[in-house]
């Protein structure tokens, strides 16, 4: 059980990079020790899912402005949102899919997802190297 | 004076008490509001940082022997007031709700 909880704050230290840095620089050792207090006094279930819901209510508007987050992770949950819905679709017409080929399936929507992301950072990146031309008239 | 948020709220009455490092507010803020309001990690930090932003709160020194690698807090004069001025005003929302007998009386 110790292993395990130990593995869930090195997983929500590494999940805290999608914070805004402020926030972590200023308060990241903190916020894990509170994370890890938390769990051994809450339990995993609960203090997981209190983190999980604190994602989408704190660190995602905390990073509205932040376009290198905000576009790859936009076209991440597009991409992700499509895929499984062809997904879903695909296992609801092939009934006879085997387990196997169901996870393949999924991993398949997770890599194109992912990639989607990559080329949506990329082209972020090469847009905030241009610089805007503003035509004057006078 | 602009109302608080829930959490603001809890943080500011949870150190009416005295100082406290961010995981005893985060426990007292949960005693508080009898596990109503769930305050993570990163909502008692973003919280905490915009407090420390609008000297409602500040940070002082921790106790003898406490553990040094948390941050204590103490409530500043102008988060008093904050406190204060939330509290009459959930106290008169009472009053008006109270004239509207939304709630049976006890009793009845």
């Amino acid at each position: 059980m110790k292993g395990l909880l130990q593995f869930s704050t090195w997983m929500y230290r590494k999940l805290l990079f999608v914070y805004p840095e402020d926030l972590r620089r200023e308060f990241g050792s903190e916020i894990v020790l509170a994370f890890a207090a938390d769990l051994e006094e809450s339990g995993l279930l609960r203090v997981w899912r209190c983190a999980l819901r604190e994602l989408v209510t704190v660190a995602l508007p905390g990073q509205a402005g932040n376009p290198f987050f905000l576009s790859p992770a936009l076209a991440f949950l597009g991409t992700a949102l499509t895929e499984s819905a062809l997904v879903l679709v695909g296992i609801h017409q092939l009934p006879h899919l085997s387990g196997a080929e169901i996870v393949s399936m999924w991993l398949a929507a997770l890599s194109v997802s992912s990639l989607d992301a990559c080329v949506a950072l990329v082209v972020t990146c090469f847009y905030s190297r241009c610089s805007i031309n503003v035509l004057r008239l006078d | 004076m602009e109302q608080l948020a829930p959490a603001a709220f809890l943080i500011l009455f949870a150190l009416a008490s005295g100082d406290k490092h961010g995981y005893a507010i985060m426990q007292e803020a949960r005693k508080l509001s009898d596990s109503g309001v769930q305050i993570g990690p990163a909502t008692l930090y973003t919280t905490i940082q915009r407090l420390l932003e609008s000297d409602r709160i500040r940070e002082v020194p921790g106790p003898e022997g406490g553990d040094t690698r948390r941050r204590y807090y103490r409530l500043t004069s102008a988060g008093k007031a904050a406190l204060n001025s939330e509290i009459a005003r959930m106290e008169a929302l009472v009053k008006k709700s109270k004239g509207l007998r939304l709630r049976p009386a006890e009793g009845s």
